[in-house]
Protein backbone atom coordinates (compact mmCIF):
# COMPACT_ATOMS: atom_id res chain seq x y z
CA UNK A 1 0.00 0.00 0.00
CA UNK A 2 2.84 2.14 0.97
CA UNK A 3 4.65 1.49 -2.49
CA UNK A 4 1.34 2.63 -4.42
CA UNK A 5 1.53 5.49 -2.25
CA UNK A 6 4.88 6.44 -2.96
CA UNK A 7 4.28 6.22 -7.09
CA UNK A 8 1.33 8.45 -6.65
CA UNK A 9 3.06 10.74 -4.65
CA UNK A 10 5.60 10.77 -7.57
CA UNK A 11 2.70 10.95 -9.62
CA UNK A 12 1.34 14.29 -7.65
CA UNK A 13 4.78 15.80 -7.37
CA UNK A 14 4.91 16.03 -11.44
CA UNK A 15 1.69 17.18 -12.13
CA UNK A 16 0.21 19.17 -9.48
CA UNK A 17 1.23 22.41 -11.27
CA UNK A 18 -0.74 22.01 -14.19
CA UNK A 19 -3.80 20.41 -11.88
CA UNK A 20 -3.31 23.92 -9.90
CA UNK A 21 -3.34 26.35 -12.52
CA UNK A 22 -6.44 24.59 -13.65
CA UNK A 23 -7.83 24.62 -10.26
CA UNK A 24 -6.95 28.15 -9.43
CA UNK A 25 -8.75 29.80 -12.65
CA UNK A 26 -11.64 28.21 -12.08
CA UNK A 27 -12.44 28.64 -7.99
CA UNK A 28 -10.50 32.06 -8.52
CA UNK A 29 -9.36 31.84 -5.09
CA UNK A 30 -6.45 29.76 -3.36
CA UNK A 31 -8.55 28.02 -0.61
CA UNK A 32 -10.82 26.46 -3.25
CA UNK A 33 -8.10 26.04 -5.79
CA UNK A 34 -6.85 23.88 -3.10
CA UNK A 35 -9.38 21.69 -2.26
CA UNK A 36 -10.12 21.03 -6.20
CA UNK A 37 -6.44 19.78 -6.35
CA UNK A 38 -7.43 17.31 -3.41
CA UNK A 39 -10.02 16.28 -5.12
CA UNK A 40 -9.07 15.65 -8.51
CA UNK A 41 -5.85 13.85 -7.22
CA UNK A 42 -8.24 11.70 -4.47
CA UNK A 43 -10.25 10.84 -7.83
CA UNK A 44 -7.36 10.15 -9.76
CA UNK A 45 -6.19 7.88 -6.35
CA UNK A 46 -9.79 6.07 -6.54
CA UNK A 47 -9.55 5.37 -10.34
CA UNK A 48 -5.86 4.94 -11.23
CA UNK A 49 -6.11 0.80 -10.71
CA UNK A 50 -9.13 1.85 -14.22
CA UNK A 51 -6.74 3.65 -16.05
CA UNK A 52 -5.88 1.96 -18.86
CA UNK A 53 -3.07 3.30 -20.32
CA UNK A 54 -4.86 4.22 -23.99
CA UNK A 55 -3.89 7.64 -23.14
CA UNK A 56 -0.88 9.33 -21.64
CA UNK A 57 -1.47 9.78 -17.54
CA UNK A 58 -0.77 13.46 -17.83
CA UNK A 59 -3.66 13.67 -20.15
CA UNK A 60 -6.38 11.64 -17.85
CA UNK A 61 -5.02 13.43 -14.76
CA UNK A 62 -5.77 16.63 -17.01
CA UNK A 63 -9.64 15.38 -17.76
CA UNK A 64 -10.04 14.28 -14.27
CA UNK A 65 -8.76 17.65 -12.76
CA UNK A 66 -11.16 19.09 -15.28
CA UNK A 67 -14.10 17.45 -14.42
CA UNK A 68 -13.71 18.06 -10.76
CA UNK A 69 -13.07 22.16 -11.43
CA UNK A 70 -16.52 21.38 -13.70
CA UNK A 71 -18.59 19.87 -10.67
CA UNK A 72 -17.13 22.08 -7.81
CA UNK A 73 -18.36 25.61 -10.02
CA UNK A 74 -21.90 23.55 -10.40
CA UNK A 75 -22.15 22.86 -6.50
CA UNK A 76 -21.78 26.24 -6.05
CA UNK A 77 -24.07 27.39 -8.58
CA UNK A 78 -26.60 25.62 -6.78
CA UNK A 79 -25.30 25.47 -3.03
CA UNK A 80 -23.05 28.22 -2.26
CA UNK A 81 -23.82 30.95 -4.96
CA UNK A 82 -26.75 32.43 -3.24
CA UNK A 83 -24.57 32.15 0.31
CA UNK A 84 -20.93 33.58 -1.00
CA UNK A 85 -21.38 35.42 -4.61
CA UNK A 86 -18.77 38.07 -4.26
CA UNK A 87 -15.12 36.51 -5.77
CA UNK A 88 -12.58 38.75 -4.31
CA UNK A 89 -10.63 39.87 -7.53
CA UNK A 90 -8.01 41.55 -5.91
CA UNK A 91 -6.83 38.49 -3.98
CA UNK A 92 -6.94 36.21 -6.73
CA UNK A 93 -4.93 38.65 -9.01
CA UNK A 94 -2.25 38.70 -6.08
CA UNK A 95 -2.70 35.11 -6.11
CA UNK A 96 -1.83 34.70 -9.79
CA UNK A 97 0.96 36.96 -9.72
CA UNK A 98 2.38 34.84 -6.94
CA UNK A 99 1.62 31.45 -8.51
CA UNK A 100 2.36 32.31 -11.86
CA UNK A 101 5.09 34.76 -12.04
CA UNK A 102 4.77 34.83 -15.73
CA UNK A 103 1.08 35.64 -16.33
CA UNK A 104 -0.52 38.66 -17.53
CA UNK A 105 -2.47 39.70 -14.47
CA UNK A 106 -4.59 42.22 -16.10
CA UNK A 107 -5.65 39.33 -18.34
CA UNK A 108 -6.29 36.69 -15.94
CA UNK A 109 -8.30 39.05 -13.87
CA UNK A 110 -10.77 40.37 -17.00
CA UNK A 111 -10.73 36.32 -17.33
CA UNK A 112 -12.05 35.72 -13.90
CA UNK A 113 -14.64 38.77 -14.03
CA UNK A 114 -16.57 37.21 -16.99
CA UNK A 115 -20.01 36.39 -16.32
CA UNK A 116 -20.37 32.28 -15.73
CA UNK A 117 -20.46 30.39 -18.73
CA UNK A 118 -18.29 32.79 -20.58
CA UNK A 119 -15.59 32.26 -18.19
CA UNK A 120 -15.45 28.20 -18.33
CA UNK A 121 -15.58 27.87 -21.81
CA UNK A 122 -12.69 30.63 -22.17
CA UNK A 123 -10.88 28.45 -19.60
CA UNK A 124 -11.34 25.79 -21.50
CA UNK A 125 -10.80 26.76 -24.88
CA UNK A 126 -8.00 29.44 -24.39
CA UNK A 127 -6.08 27.83 -21.07
CA UNK A 128 -6.79 24.16 -21.53
CA UNK A 129 -7.04 23.88 -25.25
CA UNK A 130 -10.12 22.37 -25.28
CA UNK A 131 -11.90 21.74 -28.95
CA UNK A 132 -15.53 24.00 -28.69
CA UNK A 133 -17.56 19.96 -29.27
CA UNK A 134 -15.52 18.19 -26.45
CA UNK A 135 -15.95 21.85 -24.25
CA UNK A 136 -19.97 21.19 -25.29
CA UNK A 137 -19.75 17.56 -24.18
CA UNK A 138 -17.88 18.19 -20.71
CA UNK A 139 -20.67 21.29 -20.23
CA UNK A 140 -23.36 19.13 -20.89
CA UNK A 141 -24.47 22.25 -23.61
CA UNK A 142 -24.43 22.19 -26.85
CA UNK A 143 -21.52 23.58 -29.49
CA UNK A 144 -23.29 26.55 -30.84
CA UNK A 145 -23.49 27.76 -27.54
CA UNK A 146 -20.14 27.40 -27.02
CA UNK A 147 -19.35 29.39 -30.16
CA UNK A 148 -21.76 32.09 -28.85
CA UNK A 149 -19.87 32.27 -25.30
CA UNK A 150 -16.66 32.57 -26.38
CA UNK A 151 -17.66 35.80 -29.03
CA UNK A 152 -19.35 36.88 -26.15
CA UNK A 153 -16.57 36.35 -23.88
CA UNK A 154 -13.91 38.01 -26.69
CA UNK A 155 -16.07 41.09 -26.29
CA UNK A 156 -16.21 41.92 -23.20
CA UNK A 157 -12.42 40.79 -22.57
CA UNK A 158 -11.85 43.51 -25.46
CA UNK A 159 -13.43 46.41 -23.50
CA UNK A 160 -12.31 45.26 -20.38
CA UNK A 161 -8.40 45.46 -21.42
CA UNK A 162 -9.10 48.68 -23.42
CA UNK B 1 -9.94 39.69 -37.39
CA UNK B 2 -8.67 42.48 -36.31
CA UNK B 3 -5.60 44.03 -34.47
CA UNK B 4 -7.46 43.85 -30.93
CA UNK B 5 -8.94 40.36 -31.34
CA UNK B 6 -5.32 38.96 -32.57
CA UNK B 7 -3.59 41.30 -29.45
CA UNK B 8 -6.17 39.13 -27.16
CA UNK B 9 -5.50 36.08 -29.22
CA UNK B 10 -1.98 36.31 -28.58
CA UNK B 11 -2.66 37.29 -24.89
CA UNK B 12 -4.92 34.37 -24.36
CA UNK B 13 -2.14 31.90 -25.84
CA UNK B 14 0.63 32.91 -23.70
CA UNK B 15 -1.21 32.23 -20.29
CA UNK B 16 0.96 30.07 -18.45
CA UNK B 17 -0.23 26.45 -18.25
CA UNK B 18 0.99 25.61 -14.46
CA UNK B 19 0.71 27.72 -10.87
CA UNK B 20 2.71 26.93 -7.72
CA UNK B 21 0.70 26.31 -4.75
CA UNK B 22 1.82 28.29 -2.04
CA UNK B 23 2.31 25.24 0.22
CA UNK B 24 3.11 21.46 -0.04
CA UNK B 25 -0.48 19.94 -0.84
CA UNK B 26 1.09 16.55 -0.99
CA UNK B 27 0.31 15.90 3.38
CA UNK B 28 -3.21 16.80 3.07
CA UNK B 29 -3.74 14.70 0.14
CA UNK B 30 -1.61 11.79 1.67
CA UNK B 31 -4.20 12.38 5.11
CA UNK B 32 -7.32 12.23 2.64
CA UNK B 33 -6.23 8.99 0.78
CA UNK B 34 -5.46 6.88 3.82
CA UNK B 35 -9.05 8.39 5.48
CA UNK B 36 -11.04 7.05 1.88
CA UNK B 37 -9.30 3.31 2.49
CA UNK B 38 -11.93 1.64 4.56
CA UNK B 39 -9.97 -1.39 4.34
CA UNK B 40 -6.82 0.24 6.01
CA UNK B 41 -8.78 2.31 8.46
CA UNK B 42 -5.62 2.81 11.01
CA UNK B 43 -3.84 4.66 7.93
CA UNK B 44 -6.12 7.44 8.91
CA UNK B 45 -4.90 7.73 12.15
CA UNK B 46 -1.85 9.00 11.68
CA UNK B 47 -0.64 12.06 13.81
CA UNK B 48 -0.96 15.57 12.93
CA UNK B 49 -3.66 17.98 11.61
CA UNK B 50 -7.36 16.29 10.28
CA UNK B 51 -7.17 16.56 6.30
CA UNK B 52 -8.89 19.28 4.89
CA UNK B 53 -11.98 18.86 3.06
CA UNK B 54 -12.19 16.97 -0.57
CA UNK B 55 -14.99 19.33 -1.43
CA UNK B 56 -16.90 22.16 0.42
CA UNK B 57 -18.91 21.30 2.96
CA UNK B 58 -22.23 21.66 1.73
CA UNK B 59 -25.71 20.66 3.12
CA UNK B 60 -25.96 18.66 0.08
CA UNK B 61 -23.39 16.09 1.36
CA UNK B 62 -25.70 15.50 4.74
CA UNK B 63 -28.32 15.47 2.94
CA UNK B 64 -27.36 12.69 0.74
CA UNK B 65 -26.20 10.75 3.92
CA UNK B 66 -29.44 11.07 5.58
CA UNK B 67 -31.05 10.14 2.54
CA UNK B 68 -28.85 6.78 2.80
CA UNK B 69 -29.77 6.78 6.74
CA UNK B 70 -33.32 7.23 6.14
CA UNK B 71 -33.74 5.20 3.34
CA UNK B 72 -32.17 2.36 5.01
CA UNK B 73 -34.58 2.43 7.86
CA UNK B 74 -37.71 2.75 5.46
CA UNK B 75 -36.50 -0.54 4.01
CA UNK B 76 -35.81 -2.00 7.49
CA UNK B 77 -39.06 -0.88 9.02
CA UNK B 78 -40.97 -2.74 6.28
CA UNK B 79 -39.07 -5.56 5.92
CA UNK B 80 -36.51 -6.14 8.68
CA UNK B 81 -38.39 -8.04 11.34
CA UNK B 82 -36.16 -9.15 14.25
CA UNK B 83 -37.45 -12.69 13.97
CA UNK B 84 -35.29 -12.80 10.79
CA UNK B 85 -31.86 -11.22 12.52
CA UNK B 86 -28.95 -13.05 11.63
CA UNK B 87 -30.85 -15.76 9.73
CA UNK B 88 -29.05 -16.39 6.48
CA UNK B 89 -32.17 -16.55 3.54
CA UNK B 90 -31.46 -18.39 0.91
CA UNK B 91 -31.42 -15.43 -1.71
CA UNK B 92 -33.21 -16.16 -5.30
CA UNK B 93 -32.17 -17.05 -8.49
CA UNK B 94 -32.78 -14.62 -11.33
CA UNK B 95 -32.02 -10.76 -12.27
CA UNK B 96 -32.90 -9.17 -8.91
CA UNK B 97 -31.26 -11.75 -6.85
CA UNK B 98 -27.99 -9.67 -6.33
CA UNK B 99 -30.35 -6.42 -5.41
CA UNK B 100 -32.57 -8.71 -3.27
CA UNK B 101 -29.05 -10.09 -1.61
CA UNK B 102 -28.64 -6.53 -0.94
CA UNK B 103 -31.78 -5.67 0.25
CA UNK B 104 -32.18 -8.02 2.83
CA UNK B 105 -28.23 -6.96 4.38
CA UNK B 106 -29.29 -3.44 4.52
CA UNK B 107 -32.87 -4.41 6.37
CA UNK B 108 -30.89 -6.63 8.86
CA UNK B 109 -28.32 -3.80 9.49
CA UNK B 110 -31.14 -1.33 10.13
CA UNK B 111 -33.13 -3.76 12.37
CA UNK B 112 -29.92 -4.48 14.43
CA UNK B 113 -29.40 -0.60 14.79
CA UNK B 114 -33.20 -0.23 15.50
CA UNK B 115 -32.82 -3.29 18.63
CA UNK B 116 -29.50 -1.50 19.91
CA UNK B 117 -32.10 1.71 20.57
CA UNK B 118 -34.20 -0.06 22.56
CA UNK B 119 -32.03 -2.46 24.72
CA UNK B 120 -28.52 -1.36 24.64
CA UNK B 121 -26.92 0.46 27.56
CA UNK B 122 -24.41 3.88 26.65
CA UNK B 123 -21.20 1.76 25.93
CA UNK B 124 -23.00 -0.74 24.22
CA UNK B 125 -24.77 1.87 22.40
CA UNK B 126 -21.60 3.86 21.72
CA UNK B 127 -19.92 0.66 20.23
CA UNK B 128 -22.95 -0.46 18.30
CA UNK B 129 -22.73 3.33 16.52
CA UNK B 130 -19.09 2.32 16.14
CA UNK B 131 -19.88 -0.71 14.42
CA UNK B 132 -22.43 0.87 12.64
CA UNK B 133 -20.76 3.74 10.90
CA UNK B 134 -18.15 1.49 10.15
CA UNK B 135 -20.37 -0.54 8.07
CA UNK B 136 -22.25 2.35 6.63
CA UNK B 137 -18.46 3.14 5.63
CA UNK B 138 -17.38 0.15 4.12
CA UNK B 139 -20.87 0.62 2.12
CA UNK B 140 -20.25 3.87 1.04
CA UNK B 141 -17.06 2.64 0.04
CA UNK B 142 -18.12 -0.03 -2.00
CA UNK B 143 -20.91 2.06 -3.74
CA UNK B 144 -17.58 4.10 -4.63
CA UNK B 145 -16.25 1.33 -6.24
CA UNK B 146 -19.18 0.14 -8.09
CA UNK B 147 -19.97 3.26 -9.31
CA UNK B 148 -16.23 5.61 -9.49
CA UNK B 149 -17.48 8.78 -11.25
CA UNK B 150 -20.97 9.10 -9.38
CA UNK B 151 -20.04 12.10 -6.96
CA UNK B 152 -22.80 11.35 -5.05
CA UNK B 153 -20.94 8.27 -3.95
CA UNK B 154 -18.02 9.90 -3.07
CA UNK B 155 -19.93 13.01 -1.39
CA UNK B 156 -21.50 10.13 1.27
CA UNK B 157 -17.78 8.10 1.79
CA UNK B 158 -16.79 11.44 2.18
CA UNK B 159 -19.48 12.40 4.69
CA UNK B 160 -19.61 9.03 6.40
CA UNK B 161 -15.72 9.32 6.96
CA UNK B 162 -15.62 12.66 8.32
CA UNK B 163 -18.76 11.38 10.78
CA UNK B 164 -16.00 8.61 12.17
CA UNK B 165 -12.94 10.92 11.95
CA UNK B 166 -14.78 13.40 14.33
CA UNK B 167 -16.31 10.81 16.33
CA UNK B 168 -19.54 12.05 16.36
CA UNK B 169 -22.82 10.44 16.08
CA UNK B 170 -24.88 11.01 12.97
CA UNK B 171 -27.27 13.48 13.34
CA UNK B 172 -30.14 10.83 12.54
CA UNK B 173 -31.04 8.71 15.80
CA UNK B 174 -31.25 4.91 15.55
Amino acid sequence: MHDRRGEFEAIYREHHRRVYAIALRFARDPDGAEEIVQDAFVRAWRSLPSFNGNSRLSTWLHSVAVNAALDRVRMRSRAEARLDPEVDLDRYADEIGRAMPAADVDLERAVAALPEGAREVVILHYFEGYPCAEIAERMGIVEGTVKSQLHRARQLLKEALA
Amino acid sequence: MSDRDRELEVRLARAPREADPARDLWPDLARAIAAEQATAPEMAAADGPRPRPLVPRLPLQVAAALALFAGGILVGQRWGEPSRMGTPERVPDGPLAAATEVQRAGSAYVSALSRLDESAGPLEREQGVDAALSTLQGAAWELVRLRPDDPQAGRILYTVSEARTDGEEPTVRF
